[in-house]
């Protein structure tokens, strides 16, 4: 149970991180024609940002899946007043 | 190459695709699934069509890096899979959801009206689409046929040509009808037809990669050569920055739209969620599926730019360029590969988009119309499966003989990557539903049909029409000056709405009027109590136990009559297994009941969902029941009471573990009252045992006295000397008694002031010397001139001193032994250590000796040589000072007895603080 709101916060985190990182304006910085070892650069930054996408993506998939249903360990303010 | 040779080639890997899809199908019939992690990832990639397969390096040529927001997108949302696809994954499951329209409809009250609209939007979203693949692969048959250089024949219009897609498109139909609608299954999955695409997706990435190899190392000396070169060409190293892609709105449109369409479009919805037969596939495929999307668009950038070198003059269409290249340099069989590997994308598409739209139109269209006629009496005939099956066929043909119409009249004048787009656009529309119908209980049927039906007008009006128009079936000064000439109605730019591209216009007009019309109408909306039972289902799908909304109907149905309908639509055999499974789980025996009850009900409800749709199912369950459907306040009854439930059982929970928590603290606390118990017992057998024995010697010589009147005075005096003795030390062991009462009670009365330490260790020293003067007993002394003044009762201090010290003469006992007195200033406390040569104490034995009544080798039965309460006392009263008593000693070392005390200065220093 305890994993499973950090899955979520994680995955929020790492989807907003592509997001920014894979759109303009960011994407603008690496897209002005310059290269890195003969390589453009852009094509270089758009498929590293996608490796270390997928990357992620796998490092979310590691934990065990937890039994039973999700945000079943929620249990608000209301339940302690029982 | 001759026409043969690649027709033969053609013919012959589809035959080999039939028999994999037969060999998967076998399989499955035996119960040993072909379907792994990998294959379930393989099958995903049906996304990339021939479209990735040509038109990416044809988008790339002319505009850069713009083709990778299709396949970044996806990708990104595969990092959300957490919420988002595990949780369509697990409504499919649960629900039985049979496609995207059966899906959209579910989740809104499985309302017929919204299936049916869901499946003409995607009908008329994908026929486009479809008809795009069966383009390239004639487009690419004639490419093989006359390579570039030679003259370019009409790719369509030539009788041998229009043979070749026609031939493959019946090819195609001839696949999807033998593996995708083979029988009717009440999980509607197909193996067979599963494993031949997670084949061909096997298949287009290898040539992809065998082109991207071949163009980096054949054509030139690396990829560094090719960027090098490239570069050298202006127009060509234009492609490598992002001037070229046009406006960063259209790369955030791009990767919007490919964001919906992951999900959205009807074939993915169909591999991901319907056709996953385990959950737990999807944790393995949301990495490799991204994992496969990079690796084949890597080489995307570099063939198209080597394209654009080898081709300069711009005579070659840059969307064949994959088969133009290995062509140009005369390896016919590389390009027979690549060849292949459009076909195998283009291939996979059509026969798993023509299989889920057949199964919308037939579960989603057609069946709710033909249950409702009453004429038809459909709900009282025999099998029905055949007649399932026979309108599957016929959609899968009708759906394909159209794409084909199409491609014929309309396909010439777009390019691949615009007609996938515009059918991008359109599945984008089904978003705002399917997530707010996620995650959002307060979404309504009314408000989903109007957003989707808005967003789907909006789009007809901003991308179709002027796509008709494009080519020539609309006048084009439909497009140029708007419908009659009105300006302000221009599909390209709505109210004057100008500087966006096309799609990035349309997507905003038509997701403008979907959200807004979804949310809008939603929340003015007063949903029906299907639609909030199953909007609870679907939104809480992971808190929900299965059925949990089972007591829809409050008619009564017999079992008989729900398993004859369920075997009419899934066939005898399966619904005999299904029953009896159901029975198995339930411990029901089938024969000894006749009335089936709520939950047997939405089983067979949710059987018959999984063959003919949700909303069909509803209806023909309506049709076997007897009684009436649950009214509105009712069914709220019921959801609220299944949410009270299942908060009651959070409290409950919540209170067993506090529960538990607090009996942990009390059988902690009920061991330290039991040790107290004893503690206080030994306590008092001690006391009792302390005080017996003067008090025993007082009594005998007593007795002796009275007894022997007639005793000689010498005697009389040594016996009353004794007495006398012995009640003196039953005194000072009362007194000790009550000191340790009171300071235990804290009553102790302390008469605390400035103490010179020198001079309170003085008096000490000379109140024991006499001690030591009758044992012969050494005794060192190191006390330093002057000592910085305590706070402390001086009395008490003098009785922890004459304690130490008593204790060192008793245990130091022989003559040879030495007693050393130190005092010093340590760290700015004063410490005061006693240190004696005598047996020492075991280090077991260090805090005992401290406990009442305890010494140092134990047990009461050792000859006692103090009262035992001595050091317990000085310790309760060196801790009153604020300082520590403590012993360091070894058996056989002797024992050095250490109390430090604060110093006065530091203590006011600290009370000032």
């Amino acid at each position: 149970m305890a994993d499973f709101p950090r899955i979520r916060e994680r995955s929020v985190a790492f989807f907003l991180l592509g997001v920014i990182l894979l759109n303009p304006p960011l994407l603008s910085l690496f897209g002005l024609g310059q290269s890195l070892g003969g390589i453009p650069l852009l094509y270089l930054w758009l498929f590293g940002v996608w490796a270390l996408l997928i990357a992620l993506i796998g490092l979310t998939t590691r934990e065990p899946p937890p039994h039973g249903g999700e945000g079943g360990g929620e249990v608000g303010g209301e339940g302690r007043r029982l | 190459m001759t026409y043969w040779v690649i027709l033969l080639v053609a013919v012959g890997y589809l035959s080999l695709l039939f028999a994999i899809a037969y060999w998967g199908d076998k399989q499955a019939d035996r119960g040993r699934s072909l379907i792994t992690p990998w294959v379930y990832t393989l099958s995903i990639a049906v996304y990339c069509t021939s479209w990735t397969f040509y038109g990416s390096v044809g988008r790339a040529a002319n505009s850069g890096v713009d083709f990778l927001p299709i396949y970044l997108g996806p990708t990104l949302v595969f990092v959300l899979w957490f919420f988002l696809l595990r949780k369509i994954v697990r409504i499919g499951k649960t629900e039985r959801i049979t496609s995207i329209a059966d899906f959209v409809s579910a989740r809104y009250g499985k309302s017929t009206l919204t299936s049916g609209v869901v499946t003409v939007i995607a009908v008329v979203a994908i026929l486009p689409y479809i008809s795009l693949q069966l383009k390239a692969v004639s487009a690419s048959f004639t490419v093989l046929l006359h390579p570039p250089g030679g003259p370019a024949p009409d790719a369509l219009h030539g009788p041998l040509l229009q043979d070749t897609a026609f031939l493959v498109t019946g090819m195609m139909a001839v696949f999807a009808i033998l593996f995708g609608t083979r029988h009717i299954d009440a999980s509607e999955h197909h193996q067979g037809m599963v494993v031949a695409v997670a084949f061909e997706s096997l298949v287009k990435l290898v040539a992809f990669l065998a082109v991207g190899i071949f163009v980096g190392f054949w054509l030139f000396d690396g990829f560094g050569d090719l960027f090098a070169r490239a570069s050298a060409v202006p127009e060509i190293a234009r492609l490598m920055t992002l001037d070229a892609i046009g406006s960063p709105a259209q790369w955030v449109t791009l990767m919007m739209l490919s964001m919906t369409a992951i999900i959205c479009l009807p074939r993915q919805f169909q591999v991901m969620v319907v056709e996953n037969v385990n959950e737990g596939h999807l944790r393995k495929a949301v990495w490799l599926f991204p994992l496969y999307l990079f690796a084949i668009n890597l080489f995307v950038l570099p063939i198209a730019l080597a394209g654009r070198l080898i081709f300069p003059e711009g005579d070659v269409n840059p969307d064949t360029f994959v088969l133009a290249l290995p062509l140009a340099e005369g390896l016919q069989t590389l390009a027979l590969l690549v060849f292949i590997g459009g076909l195998s994308a283009a291939t996979a598409m059509v026969i798993v988009e023509s299989i889920a739209l057949s199964t919308m139109v037939c579960n989603d269209l057609v069946m709710p119309v033909l249950l409702r006629l009453p004429w038809l009496k459909l709900t009282q005939r025999g099998d029905l499966t055949r007649l399932l099956l026979g309108i599957r066929r016929g959609a899968i043909l009708g759906i394909l003989a159209l794409a084909y119409v199409y491609v014929r009249y309309i396909g010439e004048s777009y390019t691949l990557v615009t007609i996938g787009l515009v059918s991008f656009a359109a599945a984008a529309q089904f978003a705002p539903a399917i997530v707010g119908g996620l995650f959002w209980k307060g979404g309504t049927r009314n408000g989903a049909l109007t957003g989707l039906i808005l967003g789907f007008l909006v789009w007809v009006y901003t991308l179709l029409l002027p796509s008709f128009a494009q080519s020539g079936w609309l006048p084009l000064s439909f497009v140029e000056d708007g419908p009659f000439g009105v300006a302000l109605l221009k599909p390209y730019a709505l109210f004057g709405l100008v500087g966006l591209d096309d799609l990035t216009h349309a997507l905003f007009w038509s997701m403008s009027v979907n959200v807004l019309g979804y949310l809008l109408v939603s929340s003015f909306d007063r949903p029906s109590a299907i639609e909030r039972v199953q909007a609870a289902q679907f939104v809480e799908v992971f808190e929900r136990a299965e059925g949990a909304g089972s007591a829809l109907w409050r008619g009564t149905a017999t079992v008989s009559d729900l398993y004859n309908l369920v075997s009419r639509f899934v066939g005898s055999e399966q619904a005999d297994r299904a029953f009896a499974a159901h029975a198995r789980h339930r411990n029901l025996t089938l024969d000894r009941i006749a009335l089936a009850d709520a939950q047997m009900v939405a089983f067979a409800e949710r059987l018959l969902a999984g063959a003919i749709g949700a909303a069909s199912a509803r209806v023909m369950v309506g049709s076997v029941m007897k009684g009436e459907v649950v009214g509105l306040d009712e069914v709220m009854q019921i959801l609220d009471e299944t949410s009270h439930v299942i908060e009651y059982s959070r409290q409950l929970e919540q209170k067993s573990r506090e529960l538990e928590a607090i009996t942990a603290e009390l059988r902690a606390a009920n061991e330290r009252l039991k040790e107290l118990d004893r503690l206080k017992d030994d306590f008092m057998a001690n006391v009792s045992h302390e005080l017996r024995t003067p008090l025993t010697s007082i009594r005998s010589f007593s007795e002796l006295l009275v007894d022997n009147p007639a005793l000689e005075l010498e005697q009389r005096e040594r016996f009353l000397g004794i007495i006398v003795k012995e009640s003196e030390r039953l005194t000072r062991l009362i007194n000790l008694i009550l000191d340790l009462a009171k300071m235990e009670a804290g009553r102790m009365e302390w008469s605390m002031a400035e103490v010179d330490p020198r001079a309170a260790i003085e008096d000490a020293l000379a109140a024991t010397s006499g001690l030591f003067e009758e044992k012969g007993l050494a005794l060192d002394v190191r006390l330093p001139e002057d000592l910085p003044p305590v706070w402390a009762d001086r009395d008490r201090l003098i009785q922890v001193l004459v304690n130490l010290l008593s204790n060192a003469v008793k245990f130091a006992g022989e003559p040879d032994d030495r007693v050393t007195f130190t005092a010093s200033l340590v760290n700015g406390r004063l410490r005061v250590s006693v240190r004696d040569t005598g047996p020492g104490i075991a280090p077991a034995d260090h805090e005992h000796i401290f406990e009442r009544f305890l010494q140092a080798g134990g047990s009461l039965a050792d000859k006692p040589r103090g009262t035992g309460l001595g050091l317990p006392i000085s310790r309760q009263i060196v801790e009153r000072f604020g300082g520590r008593l403590w012993v360091e000693s070894k058996l056989g070392a002797g024992a050095n007895f250490i109390f430090d005390l604060p110093l006065l200065q530091r203590q006011a220093a600290e009370a000032a603080r």
